[in-house]
């Protein structure tokens, strides 16, 4: 039987006076009306009741009990108005009529308080269930915060401040909500400072109404996972409200619910976050796997070839005639050569791969960017038909210009390596609209149609053998890809007729104010 | 045979093993510095013709080396630098240093440079003795007094900026200038805008003195660096 304080006000008394007197009216008339006095009896034990329902007190009840009795017997027993009974077994009928009275008061009064307790049960599991669905809809760590300060404000109507970590081991107070309670959300005592970093440091809740520092003047709860904290919120608690919601261990329990709720719900937010960045990571790390692997397969060659070349002239130079000591001699050039283009685009690579290559746009003369990419080629250049020409004089693009000088140099290297002495590699730059496009054409036996995509792949090389007799680490044109891209353009390659390639990019043009 | 005395500064010493031997074999005397204190010192006291300077030295700056240098000689300096510091070789050359060169270098492309610097040194020797009113370059002639530009003995029509532009190449044959210098000489100013410009003002030029635009021989284009006008060699 719940009790609520032992109170008596005026209007509660007045409430009660006011329905005995209309009992008692209602008495009378049933008398006048001539019905049984088992009526009247029912008329009064109703009347407490309703002042039980009413004024919502216990001791009203009991009161109005004893009064009714007294009123019943003053108008309605013989001898009528005085408190004398004739009749032997009306002081039974009293008792019983007390009695009833009592029993059935208290039942309502505790219907009365167990239907208010399920409203309020309802609530809170409403307040749950819409925590849990609102936590589905946010994603970051504010909005989860926001969400776990809203309804813990909602459950205890107690002011919430949120304090995250800072970064440097320590806490800050990142949000408060609502917003207008301003500075009452945020104590200051001491204690309130103790509670809050105990809290923080032991994944617990402590504060006012809790066995730790319950001097504090707010309630501070631990959001996070199993194993530490993540953030902790602090509920202000006022005399007023206290004790008016009672912070007993049923209500503590189910803020905690709300907390773990969200607890929970920024734990997983931050194993995904954790998640991708490995996620990435691990793709780093599976490039630089890769490339490892590639360098130290495919550079051996080359440099075998150097060093066994080296040795032969070293030890057998007498015994060797001209001509072969001078083919020995081209030979080690060549894998130079070779090794030092590879070097360049393996470093080219790996800066974009990670980022760190930054692009230094200028206009430049496209003309400049050609000859500077045509002095750079390989020597067996020399044994094809090399020819280049812009469709207008002066024309201009916005590019980093060693960037685009070793997409150059990389595509005609390409045509040189990939096509038989004697070919025509043809070089063409004009205007495209707002872009400027350049095409490498050869007439060589050109590219199957299954490995057009896949040749700007990184490592692809398709298992091509150039006439070199080597294959590449299949760098070159994915690294095109990666600088053209870089500027905002585009590159592929189609065939031409009746056979050969063309290899294409897009920059953009820009324009210059010529004042002769 | 007038042994002309080259100075080395380099710190890797299988290059500067490469270096000094090519010196050799061309018949050039070459002193050999490893330290940067070392180069100035021996600058100094043994008055070489040019100067081969490594970026990378372990204890001094370059471009200090070049400033110490330059405040009392003007022998052409050629520096080395590794192919990614475009910003290195343009700051040296903004500090006085005439040429570079990019590792990894080409024994043949690392003796041309030498031999232009080497007729740079002659033509300042020439110029301080005889001050000249003409210049002369292959098929090209500049008549400084009167203003004139003549390809194969023919005028040639240049705008006032075309002409400023000339000469201070012509000025400085042999020496790469950068942007930056250019722009500075001509303009007064070096805003980044104007770069496009130099570039736009260079290809019409260009195209009024070189017989073939698309292969000069004149006016070489250094990428990223600047311009240089090279001596032509008479046919």
């Amino acid at each position: 039987m719940k009790m609520t304080g032992i109170r008596l006000s005026w209007t509660g008394l007045l409430k009660a006076a006011v329905l005995l007197a209309a009992a008692t009216v209602g008495g009378l008339a049933f008398q006048q009306l001539g019905l049984a006095s088992a009526n009247i009896l029912m008329i009064y034990i109703l009347c407490v009741q309703l002042i039980a329902l009413w004024s919502g007190g216990w001791l009203y009840a009991a009161l109005s009990s004893f009064a009714g009795m007294i009123l019943y017997n003053y108008f309605f027993t013989e001898p009528r108005f005085t408190l004398r009974v004739y009749d032997p077994d009306y002081p039974m009928t009293f008792i019983v009529m007390v009695a009833v009275s009592f029993i059935t008061t208290a039942l309502t009064l505790r219907i009365k308080n167990q239907a208010a307790e399920a409203d309020e049960r309802a609530y809170r599991t409403g307040v749950l269930l819409e925590t849990s669905e609102k936590l589905q809809k946010v994603e970051r760590t504010g909005e989860i915060l926001r969400t776990a300060a809203e309804q813990l404000y909602k459950l205890s109507g107690c002011p919430a401040a949120v304090y995250e970590p800072d970064g440097q081991g320590g806490l800050r107070l990142t949000r408060i909500y609502p917003e207008s309670a301003g500075e009452r959300a945020v104590p200051e005592q001491l204690e309130d400072l103790r509670a809050l970093y105990w809290v923080w440091e032991n994944n617990r809740c402590a504060g006012r109404s809790t066995k730790r520092f319950p001097e504090a003047d707010a309630l501070y709860l631990a959001i996070g996972g199993r194993e530490h904290a993540l953030a902790v919120i602090g509920l202000s608690l006022s005399e007023k409200i206290s004790e008016k919601r009672g912070k007993g261990p049923v209500e503590r329990n189910l803020l905690l619910a709300v907390a773990d709720q969200c607890g929970l719900a920024l734990e997983k937010e931050k194993l995904n976050r954790e998640k991708q960045e490995a996620e990435v990571q691990a793709q780093k790390e599976s490039l630089r796997a890769n490339l490892l692997r590639s360098i130290s397969h495919d550079l051996r060659t080359p440099l075998t070839s150097i060093s066994g070349n080296a040795g032969i002239l070293l030890e057998s130079a007498a015994s060797l005639g001209e001509k072969q000591k001078e083919t020995l001699y081209k030979n080690i050039k060549e894998d130079a050569g070779w090794l030092i283009s590879l070097v360049e685009n393996l470093l080219s690579i790996t800066r974009m791969e990670e980022g760190a290559l930054t692009l230094h746009l200028e206009t430049e003369l496209v003309e400049d960017v050609i000859q500077e990419a045509v002095k750079h080629l390989d020597s067996r250049a020399k044994e094809r038909e090399i020819s280049w020409e812009t469709e207008e004089e002066l024309l201009l693009a916005r590019m980093d210009a060693r960037l685009i000088v070793q997409v150059l140099v990389n595509i005609l290297n390409n045509a040189v390596r990939y096509t038989p002495p004697g070919s025509h590699i043809r070089l063409r730059v004009g205007r495209e609209g707002k872009r400027i496009l350049w095409e490498i054409a050869d007439d060589g036996p050109g590219i199957a149609p299954e490995d057009q995509e896949k040749i700007f792949e990184i490592f692809y090389t398709g298992g091509n053998v150039g006439s070199d007799g080597r294959r590449g680490l299949g760098l070159g044109l994915a690294l095109c890809r990666a600088i053209v891209m870089a500027h905002g353009g585009q590159i592929g390659v189609r065939p031409a007729s009746p056979h050969g390639a063309v290899f294409w990019f897009t920059l953009q043009s820009a324009e210059v104010q010529y004042n002769g | 045979m007038d042994k002309t005395k080259i100075l080395v500064v380099e710190d890797d010493f299988p290059i500067r093993n490469l270096i000094c031997m090519t010196l050799e074999t061309q018949g050039y005397q070459h002193l050999e510095a490893r330290t940067g204190e070392e180069a100035v010192r021996l600058a100094a006291s043994d008055k070489p013709k040019v100067m081969l300077l490594d970026l990378g030295l372990p204890d001094m700056d370059g471009v200090e080396i070049i400033k110490r240098v330059r405040t009392w000689s003007s022998m052409p300096i050629i520096v080395i630098s590794a192919r990614s510091e475009d910003a290195d070789k343009v700051e040296a050359l903004d500090a006085g240093a005439d040429d570079y060169l990019t590792k990894p270098f080409s024994v043949e492309e690392f003796l041309a440079r030498l031999r232009v610097a080497l007729r740079r040194v002659r033509s300042l020797e020439e110029y301080q003795q005889d001050e000249n009113s003409r210049y002369m370059n292959g098929a090209l002639t500049i008549n400084y007094a009167a203003a004139c530009v003549y390809v194969n003995d023919k005028p040639v029509h240049l705008t006032p900026i075309e002409y400023k532009l000339l000469c201070l190449l012509a000025r400085n044959t042999g020496k790469v200038l950068t942007h930056n210098y250019i722009l500075k000489e001509i303009w007064g100013s070096t805003l980044a805008s104007d770069t496009p410009s130099l570039r736009v003002f260079m290809a019409a030029l260009r195209k009024k003195i070189e017989p073939v635009p698309s292969q000069p021989r004149y006016i070489q284009t250094h990428i990223g660096v600047g311009y240089r006008m090279m001596r032509v060699e008479q046919e």
